[in-house]
Formats: structure tokens, C-alpha cells, sequence
């Protein structure tokens, strides 16, 4: 019994953790998609440098702005070259130009997706409007409603099979206990002839609830890190470009994780356990 | 020092209105007596036993233990009463994984008296049930008259002010009757009130001392020195 009792407790917390993993990417992925979305302010070959200047001090200004990065019509020329430096064609046709057709252009990265009709309305503004060429925004919300509404679904399930798993740990505790209650009735019938209190004969039944979520928590752990590192560099592909170890975050946050979903196990088991000693040992 | 050890005022324990544990017992026994309960089976003796540790509540009617109501006992008060008054069963009710010293022990465990206590405590208890050399086998290795023995000495751990013994002789021959009885006689010396619970009729009748009669549950029959008359 003790041993489906680990068992069952083992996948609520195996479930658990892999609804946080879930979360986890989900927002991550979010969170990468988010800061690839820019605006790409083209500005005209002949916008000089101050009103180039004055629009991105202006845009920083902008609380919705987290950064403007400013390229120069040079610099500019000197991508488009090194981009196409093995393309023949567009390598002659840039040399024959006597001046460089490129203007100076701004890369605004907004604080969230929803601010960037703002600032696109904010580049309106008459002192610079007219230096503008091109403003080009790709807009990812789409995207990111996508990412969203599928790690909804995926953390429903997870949640909706970690709850049942829940719900599944503590009938066994409680159905534990009162196996062990009934094993052990000649014991405390005993016990209570000559003159246990009720705590001295509760308490053990309350350890033994503990001590299947301590064995669940523990062998969670070992199962649980393992996994990590076997699908850790899968995930950091999958995140291409941005630094992001799934291990390493669980190692960081080991404490208040496997603290915390121990803690909810305990109050569980000994609530569980709790009830079942309350129901079936009349003390 | 109240002069009285029980007092059960018109106690009724009503199951049903076909079955009654007993009804409208009164009864006062004073500190330091050997008083024998006697009836036939299913006249109320072992309720009476189960309201004394208040492992029944009475229906109506009031008790009290050395001065102590324990009419509406509350659960978690229960271990206190039970640590004053000592019970000893018919069927032993040992742990059998247990020895003799541990089952006596356990006693004192479960109560969370000190390991020294207990181990001043235990020897002595056997000396006085006369299981010294007997310490460390286990119950199925010892016989009936000796296991009951052992049951006495659990129930004396606590030194308690009352000894109820319901039916302690039912399942021993006549030899190890007769060394029980003379044990209870001994306990009861030391100043213990001791309450026999029987329908042993020669033992009731070899005892001389006080006899409360039950039938149908109720008292039909209370002598300071009886006999057993049903």
C-alpha cells in the first residue's frame, strides 16, 4: 500500500513539475518572440543627423520605448555590401553608385507588443515626419496570441492532470491510513485501554502521511533533474539565439519549488491522513 | 480524602428501546473495597465496566471517579481516567510481538513516561505479580494464568486508585483462578479499590466481601459481605 501511495504521490508531483516546465517555455517563447518585434524607421538618404538625432532622443523619451538603435546611412551600406558580397550583380550595380542611396534608419523595440501602435502614431510627429521614408513593423501579435492560446490549452491539461493525480494522492493517503488503522487496531485498542492520549496515538499515522510525501518529493528529484538534462539543450535549440537553460533555472529555484510543492503535499497528506484518523479512529 | 472512590447515581445506558445496557444503577464504593459484580450473561456487568473508563457514555444518570465527574468526559480527557483506573480483560488482550517486560512497558510508553521510570518501574510490578523470571518470553510462551497475570501488572503501571477486572478468571482452570483472585486480594491489600466483575460463583462466594447483584440491568441485590445468590 505504502508503495502506491509513493507512486501516486511521485506523479502528482511528476505532473506538477511538468506543468511548470510548460509554463515556463510558453512564457519563454512569448517572451522571445516579443523582443525580436521592432520598428524599422527609414529615414530619407538626406535627413541630416540632427533631425535623426532629435527623433530617436524623442522616441526614448516615449515611456512605451525600451530601446531605439540608431544605424548610419554608412553603415547601413556597409550591411547591404557585406550581405550581398557574393552576389556579382548587386556588388557592381552598389559600386557604380556616385552617392549612397540609404538614409540613417532607427530599430525601436517597444516595452510590450500592444505599445507599438502608439509609437507608430508618435512618429507622426511633424518635427521628423517628413524625413521619414518607410516605417516597417511586422506585427507578431498574431503570433503571439497563437503561443498563447496554445500554452493555455497545453497548461490545462497539465493542470487538469495534475489536479486529478491530487485528488488521487490524498483518497490514497487517506485510504492508507485506514488500511494502517485497521492493521493496527489491536495495538491501539490497547493503547487506549491503558491510557494513551489521543495525540500519542495519532501522531504516527500523521508521520506516515508525512513521510510518503518526503519519499514522493525525494524520488521526484531524482527523477526529475535527470529528465532536465536530458531535454535541456533540446529546449535551448529550440530557443535559437536566446540563453535559456531549463536545468539551470530549476537548480536556481530548486528551494522554493521543491519547497513549496512540498509543503502543498504535506498539508495535503496530513489533511487527508488527518480525516481518515478522525473517521475511523475513534479515540 | 473523599469517602467515596465510585458513585453512580441512577444510571441509565439505554441502546434501544429493546436493548438496555443498564437501568437506574446507583451505586457508592468506597476507597480501599473489594466489591464483586456478579449476574448472569447480559445483565449489564460489562456496560457497567465500559461507563466506568468511559468507553460508554450513560444515557442519563451521573458517575463519578475518585471525586471526578466524568459523566460528559470529553475524548481528550478519556487518557486521564484511564490512567486511574486499571482494567483487566477476560481475553488478555497482550501484544503478542511484545515480551512480558515490553508489554508492561507499553503501558508506560504510551503515556511517555521516561526510559528510566520504566525500567525502575517494570521490575517491581513483576515481582509483585510474582513474573520476575519471566521478563523476557512472549506471551504464547507463557499460560493463560500467567498471561492474565501480566495483563494485572500492565494495569497496575500507572499505579491506579482503581482495579476493575471484568471476568478475569473466565478462561483459566481452577488453580489459575484461585492464584488471580489471591493476586486481586494482594493488589487490594496495597489499598487499591478493586472491582470484580464475575459470574464465577465460587469465587464470589470464597471471596467474603461485598457482592452487587445485577439482573436485567439493574441491581437487584447489594450485601456488605454476600454471596452470590442467583
Amino acid at each position: 500500500m505504502s508503495v502506491i501511495t509513493t507512486s501516486i504521490m511521485l506523479l502528482a508531483f511528476v505532473s506538477v513539475n511538468t506543468l511548470l516546465v510548460l509554463n515556463i517555455l510558453a512564457q519563454t517563447a512569448i517572451n522571445t518572440v516579443e523582443q525580436r518585434i521592432d520598428i524599422s524607421v527609414y529615414f530619407k538618404p538626406d535627413a541630416s543627423e540632427q533631425i535623426v538625432a532629435e527623433a530617436k532622443g524623442y522616441l526614448l523619451s516615449l515611456p512605451q520605448v525600451r530601446s531605439v538603435e540608431a544605424t548610419s546611412p554608412e553603415e547601413a551600406l556597409q550591411r547591404l555590401k557585406a550581405r550581398h558580397a557574393e552576389n556579382p550583380l548587386i556588388a557592381e550595380s552598389v559600386a557604380a553608385l556616385e552617392a549612397n542611396p540609404l538614409g540613417a534608419t532607427l530599430s525601436v523595440k517597444a516595452r510590450r507588443p500592444d505599445d507599438f501602435p502608439s509609437i507608430l502614431t508618435a512618429l507622426e510627429n511633424p518635427t521628423f515626419a517628413e524625413s521619414i521614408a518607410e516605417k516597417n513593423y511586422d506585427d507578431h501579435r498574431l503570433v503571439i496570441e497563437r503561443i498563447r492560446s496554445i500554452a493555455a490549452k497545453v497548461e490545462r491539461s497539465a493542470a487538469a492532470v495534475s489536479v486529478i493525480f491530487t485528488i488521487i494522492a490524498a483518497l490514497i493517503v487517506f485510504n492508507s491510513i485506514r488500511i494502517a488503522i485497521y492493521t493496527h487496531r489491536e495495538e491501539i485498542g490497547i493503547m487506549r485501554l491503558v491510557g494513551a492520549s489521543n495525540w500519542f496515538i495519532r501522531t504516527p499515522f500523521v508521520i506516515e502521511s508525512i513521510f510518503y510525501s518526503l519519499l514522493a518529493c525525494g524520488l521526484a528529484v531524482a527523477i526529475i533533474f535527470p529528465i532536465l538534462s536530458v531535454i535541456g539543450p533540446s529546449v535551448a535549440n529550440f530557443f535559437d539565439g536566446t540563453s535559456f537553460d531549463i536545468l539551470g533555472y530549476f537548480w536556481d529555484n530548486a528551494v522554493w519549488i521543491f519547497g513549496l510543492e512540498l509543503a502543498g503535499a504535506i498539508f495535503l497528506s496530513v489533511s487527508a491522513s488527518a480525516l481518515a484518523v478522525g473517521k475511523y479512529l475513534k479515540v | 480524602m473523599s469517602d467515596t472512590m465510585i458513585h453512580l447515581d441512577n444510571v441509565s445506558r439505554i441502546y434501544s428501546s429493546e436493548s438496555v445496557g443498564v437501568r437506574n444503577v446507583s451505586l457508592r464504593i468506597k476507597p480501599g473495597e473489594f466489591v464483586s459484580v456478579v449476574g448472569q450473561s447480559g445483565t449489564g456487568k460489562t456496560t457497567l465496566v465500559k461507563l466506568l473508563i468511559a468507553e460508554e457514555r450513560p444515557t442519563k444518570g451521573s458517575i463519578s471517579v475518585g471525586g471526578w465527574d466524568i459523566t460528559r468526559i470529553r475524548s481528550r480527557d478519556v487518557s486521564l481516567l484511564r490512567r486511574q483506573i486499571g482494567v483487566v480483560f477476560q481475553d488478555f488482550k497482550l501484544l503478542p510481538r511484545k515480551t512480558v517486560f515490553e508489554n508492561i512497558a507499553f503501558a508506560l510508553e504510551v503515556c511517555g513516561a521516561p526510559p528510566r521510570r520504566i525500567r525502575d518501574t517494570v521490575p517491581h510490578i513483576l515481582r509483585i505479580v510474582g513474573l520476575e523470571d519471566k521478563a523476557h518470553r512472549y506471551p504464547r510462551q507463557i499460560s493463560g494464568g500467567e498471561q492474565q497475570r501480566v495483563v494485572i501488572a500492565r494495569a497496575l503501571a500507572h499505579r491506579p486508585k482503581i482495579l476493575v477486572a471484568d471476568e478475569p478468571t473466565g478462561n483459566l482452570d481452577a488453580m489459575n483462578t484461585r492464584d488471580i483472585v489471591d493476586l486481586l486480594l494482594k493488589i487490594n491489600e496495597f489499598g487499591t479499590t478493586v472491582l470484580l466483575v464475575t459470574h464465577n460463583r465460587e469465587v464470589v462466594n470464597s471471596l467474603r466481601r461485598r457482592v452487587v447483584t445485577l439482573d436485567r440491568g439493574t441491581i437487584v441485590n447489594d450485601q456488605e459481605v454476600g454471596k452470590y445468590v442467583l
